[in-house]
């Protein structure tokens, strides 16, 4: 407690030069304790958005489906859904598992039409993503019903509202272009304009029947019970299906590959920035460290001569790096937590910022999502920067000669 | 001789003179960096993003808010007549002016009969056609990365990409189905031979988009003389405001049938791309000051200290009569040198880094290709930009050591000369 | 230099210095009047914290007075600015310090032209003037020796020769022997008679050191910051001898430093 007491004293003796290294420590640890939280909130909100709307957490799909992803195949495809959804429900950490057949179908008011992905699903899509509490307007289909459930963007420009009759061509299996119709039943809005704007649901039956295919499914899209675990559940799900190798499974990122690399290259793009910063900080402290002994040797050499032993002099200097630490810590504390409020609490309206045709879910406000660990693993940076940066001058205090420090005429 | 005291400060007290030239080095290299990066995602964007898009675009007014952009109700009916009499105004700031007809069509694997076998259906992909001449100007992403063949000889054939090919089954050379409702909604279909393969950085790009001429496009659309859009490519892109203007009184009744059209620049057809470059010059703005900052303390730290250690030197040269201000200037001297020797050890790290990282480039992700980028970022040295760093590095690092100058310049030489330091 | 002796060249009025220290006032000088002829020889002898450091410095102008004016070759350098100042001590002030106080970075050869320099002298001069000097103080088979190469008594000389280098009116020097040991005490102060003698340089030291305050051409006594009293070590009539009140034996701290007292010159 007394060597503390020394360490501030002395620190307080060199105020501006502690100020200034202290300055360095809060703003690497500022930044550090908002950017966790930040990337987390964004990272949270983007991958829940696109799980709940989009992709679930697993999905089962021939084996040589994502090869031709890009036309949409209609030719590979699981052909016993029934069966293999039934195995994959009984294993333990899934939650619910849907069936769903996609193709590429034209969709009409009468005057324009527009390209748009096409979903057949079985009625435990609803159990699997976000539709059901996503429909604003009419309802969600009944299983086997003719019906469609179009986004609010498709709605809106094609002028479509629910009870309307849509048109619709696509290529069946044997690319013979068939022209169908149904009512709009049901209107959705994610928030997302790229799924808002081109994809429509419908029934799985009466997809397979209008693409000629039969009980065929193009994906098993899976939800776990442990929303966080997709790898895992992945991993779990490929075992489980090992003595199929014409199926493949998938964890969700595969289908948001974009989003998934965009969002982690930018991850490390900032990692390594803020390493080259900490590097700088502890830089900074140690030349700072290193001219404080070096301003004290005579001192130093009068404490070793009254008996202070190596240890409680290392103590001392690794002390005073501590206290710069902590207190750039506390100091950052300030700015971090009114940013953390605002961003957590508040969060920024990006709708504004972000163009609407970037494909990635932000919703609409962003919020940070700050978890304690953040904070802490903040703190440990800032002080564990302020003793490494003090560690190597301290050593050296220690090991300075007694006779050496005590006629050092500095 | 004060240059060289300087010199020999610097070097005696060389541990605090590497951390400050360190702290500048790191500083100066990181801005490098980073600007570099930014200087290589608007490198490209400029490169190729725009001359493809071209500088002016005239559309159909209502092609903004359409859903389907692909739709033939917005083909500008009298494209060919806009273009003669863009030609006719014999402006010299217009290098290229060409009609461009996109349409939708689905490409059909072209299987010989006796080769399809039971279950086995001829694939197909839906993509986006793009009509141009065949000396087209508008599609250099895409002339210049033939794989195989060449882009459209003779006006005939189809150029796709080497990953669309494989999705449809075709070859260099075999024959391709390209099916298309015409302005009537009547199906056609044409077969076209592949006649270049080729392929892009960006796959987003590569899996939509093939290249037929604008005349085949034309006579399968049914839509002689009309163009999707009309595009201009200009000497200089800074014209293309002006330029736009100017056209202005050429479209009011030039597109015919009571269509509007809306004139566009480079800057608003790619808004949304500015809307992310901004953003992401704005977090690399505010990186690159935390840096400046960060550094800046570190150099006004280290010269104060060794200022200080060094203040009844300062204190022995004002008694043997150095005024107070060639005193400061001998320290700012030496954080000018420092800093200079800092911003030159940054240039060359930065240039290693640029060198390094543009090799293989920096995956930015998938997003950047669905914005028409490339995904792998080159970044690009600017001359202007490592000159701009090597500038705010030594300003950075004279402004730091200026509080030190003046604080002891500002101290009495009888204090200095009794501090005990 | 000046080599007409005799010439009145610095005279000290009424000269005050009051520092603050904490919430005390402390009265460095309390009131000297003094002159000294150029080719004086002048030793400040009083204990430690009695001023005379202090005195020095005002001389020196690198300290200001409080009140009371002090005229340098007829100047009333006590009005001058900070630049007025630094000119002065340039052209017509030598300093020699304590602890020698050279510029560690520079060799002996650089350290003596340091001031030729910053008085923009030619080149050819320079070296002239620095050879002679160099001669002068006996050290040149280590004109490209550092500072930290050299013992104290060759630093010494080195200050020696930066401090004449450029021609003083005035040398002053601060206790230019309490960092040195008896005998090198000694040639420095013999180096620094023959200057004065030879050259007619004037000096004006401090010192604590009986031995050493002999080597003067006058002495003046200073105690709490005043002139109490003035000796002529010369002049063989010990009636001039105008010692006050003050008794050299209760000196306190009077030849209590580590390098005072010891052999005998």
């Amino acid at each position: 407690m007394e060597l503390l007491g020394i360490a501030i004293r002395n620190i307080r003796r060199n105020e501006r030069r502690s100020r200034l290294t202290i300055i360095t420590i809060v703003i690497g640890v500022a930044i550090l304790m908002n950017m966790q939280g930040i990337y987390r909130g964004l990272t949270t909100t983007v991958y829940g958005h696109m799980m709940a709307m989009d992709t679930a957490q697993v999905q089962v799909e021939n084996a040589a489906y994502r090869a031709d992803a890009r036309r949409i195949p209609l030719d590979k495809t699981i052909a016993d859904p029934d069966a293999v959804a039934a195995s994959l429900r009984a294993l333990p950490g899934v939650a619910a598992v849907s069936e769903r057949v996609d193709a590429s179908f034209e969709i009409t008011n009468g005057r324009e039409g527009v390209r748009v992905m096409a979903r057949g699903v079985s009625q435990d899509e609803a159990r699997v993503t976000d539709l059901g509490r996503s429909i604003v307007a009419g309802r969600l289909f009944a299983a086997g019903e003719p019906g469609l459930v179009i986004g609010k963007g498709m709605a809106t420009k094609l002028g479509l509202k629910v009870g309307d009759a849509a048109w619709f061509t696509a290529l069946d299996r044997h690319s013979v272009r068939n022209l169908g119709s149904a009512p709009v039943v049901g209107i959705f809005e994610y928030g997302f304009p790229l799924l808002d704007d081109y994809m429509i649901y419908l029934d799985i039956d009466q997809a397979r029947s209008f693409l000629d295919l039969g009980k065929v499914a193009t994906r098993l899209v899976v939800r776990g019970s442990e929303p966080r675990a997709s790898a895992a559940l992945a991993k779990e799900i490929g075992r489980a299906l090992a003595a199929r190798p014409d199926l493949a499974v998938y964890e969700w990122k595969t289908f948001a590959e974009n989003l998934v690399s965009t969002i982690e290259t930018r991850l490390q793009l900032l990692l390594s920035i803020l390493a080259v910063l900490f590097s700088l900080i502890i830089a900074g402290i140690f030349n700072t460290m290193a001219m404080n002994v070096r301003e004290r040797y005579r001192e130093i050499g009068t404490l070793r001569a009254i008996g202070i032993r190596r240890s409680g002099l290392e103590a001392i200097f690794l002390l005073e790096g501590l206290v710069m630490g902590v207190m750039g810590c506390a100091i950052a504390a300030i700015p971090a937590t009114a940013v953390g409020l605002w961003l957590g609490v508040w969060g920024i309206d990006i709708s504004g910022i972000m163009p609407r045709d970037i494909p990635i879910p932000f919703g609409s406000v962003l919020h940070a999502a700050y978890s304690p660990v953040d904070a802490l693993r903040a703190v440990a940076a800032g002080t564990g920067a302020a003793l490494l940066g003090s560690w190597f001058p301290a050593r050296r205090a220690a090991r300075l000669p007694i006779t050496a420090a005590i006629a050092a005429v500095r | 001789m004060i240059l060289r005291l300087a010199l020999l400060s610097a070097i005696k007290h060389w541990r605090r003179s590497l951390v400050v030239a360190g702290a500048v080095a790191v500083a100066c290299a990181v801005m490098i960096a980073i600007g570099s990066l930014l200087n290589g995602i608007t490198g490209s964007f400029y490169d190729s993003v725009i001359p493809n898009s071209g500088h002016v675009r005239i559309e159909d007014a209502r092609t903004a808010d359409s859903l389907n952009p692909l739709d033939l109700e917005l083909l500008l009916p009298n494209a060919a007549g806009l273009v003669a009499k863009i030609e006719a105004l014999g402006d010299r700031r217009i290098v290229d002016v060409e009609p461009i007809l996109g349409f939708g069509a689905l490409l059909v694997e072209d299987r010989d009969v006796t080769t399809l076998q039971g279950g086995q259906d001829p694939r197909n992909l839906a993509m986006r056609g793009m009509g141009v001449s065949p000396d087209t100007r508008f599609a250099d992403n895409v002339r210049f990365a033939m794989k195989e063949g060449s882009f459209l000889p003779g006006g005939r054939g189809i150029a796709l990409s080497e990953r669309a090919a494989r999705l449809v089954g075709a070859k260099l050379g075999t024959g391709l189905l390209v099916l298309v409702q015409d302005r009537n909604g009547e199906p056609w279909y044409e077969r076209l031979v592949v006649t270049g393969l080729f392929a892009t950085e960006s796959a987003d790009f590569d899996e939509s988009t093939f290249y037929i001429a604008e005349e085949t496009a034309a006579s399968m659309l049914d839509a002689a003389g009309m163009a999707r859009e009309v595009r201009l490519l200009l000497a200089d892109r800074n014209d293309a405001e002006a330029v736009a203007r100017e056209l202005a009184p050429l479209t009011g009744g030039g597109g015919g049938g009571g269509t509007t059209l809306r004139i566009q620049t480079w800057q608003t057809i790619n808004a949304s791309i500015f809307a992310i470059l901004l953003f992401v010059k704005i977090l690399l703005g505010i990186i690159m000051a935390l840096f400046a900052i960060v550094s800046g303390t570190i150099i006004a730290n280290s010269s104060l200290m060794s200022v200080m250690e060094r203040i009844r030197e300062y204190g022995t040269m004002r008694a043997i009569g150095l005024r107070a201000r060639s005193l400061e200037r001998l320290i700012l001297l030496e954080g000018l040198m420092l800093g200079a020797l800092g911003a030159a050890l940054g240039v060359g790290i930065g240039f290693i880094v640029i060198a390094y990282l543009s090799r293989g480039g920096i995956d930015l992700g998938g997003i950047m290709e669905s914005l028409g980028l490339s995904r792998y970022n080159r970044p690009r040295g600017d001359f202007w930009w490592f000159a701009f760093c090597t500038l705010a590095s030594v300003v950075v690092s004279l402004a730091a050591t200026a509080k030190a100058a003046r604080s002891v310049g500002s101290m009495g030489v009888a204090e200095s000369l009794a501090t005990s330091s | 230099m000046s080599d007409n002796a005799g010439r009145m060249l610095l005279e000290v009025r009424g000269v005050t210095k009051d520092y603050r220290l904490g919430k005390t006032s402390i009265h460095a000088l309390r009131g000297i009047d003094l002159s000294v002829e150029a080719g004086d020889f002048v030793s400040v002898v009083g204990p430690s914290g009695c001023g005379k450091t202090t005195l020095l410095n005002i001389i020196g102008c690198i300290d200001k007075p409080s009140s009371g004016k002090i005229f340098l070759d007829g100047l009333d350098v006590s009005t001058f600015d900070d630049n007025g100042e630094a000119d002065t001590r340039l052209a017509r002030i030598g300093f020699i310090f304590q602890s020698f106080n050279l510029v560690g970075v520079l060799d002996v050869r650089e350290n003596i032209e340091f001031p030729l320099i910053l008085a923009k002298v030619p080149k050819a001069e320079r070296a002239r003037r620095v050879d002679r000097l160099i001669e002068l103080v006996e050290l040149g088979e280590f004109v490209r020796h550092k500072p930290d190469e050299l013992s104290g008594g060759q630093r010494q000389r080195v200050a020696i020769a930066r401090a004449l280098v450029n021609r003083p009116s005035l040398v002053i020097a601060d206790e230019p022997t309490a960092n040195l040991d008896s005998a090198t005490s000694t040639t420095i102060m013999e180096a620094m008679k023959a200057l004065n003698e030879e050259e007619k340089v004037t000096f004006i030291f401090s010192t604590h050191n009986e031995l050493i305050e002999r080597y003067a051409k006058r002495i003046l006594l200073i105690r709490d910051g005043i002139i109490i009293g003035e000796e002529f070590p010369g002049e063989k009539n010990p009636g001039e001898r105008r010692r006050g009140e003050w008794s050299r034996g209760s000196a306190p701290g009077g030849d209590s430093g580590p390098h005072a007292g010891g052999g005998a010159p």
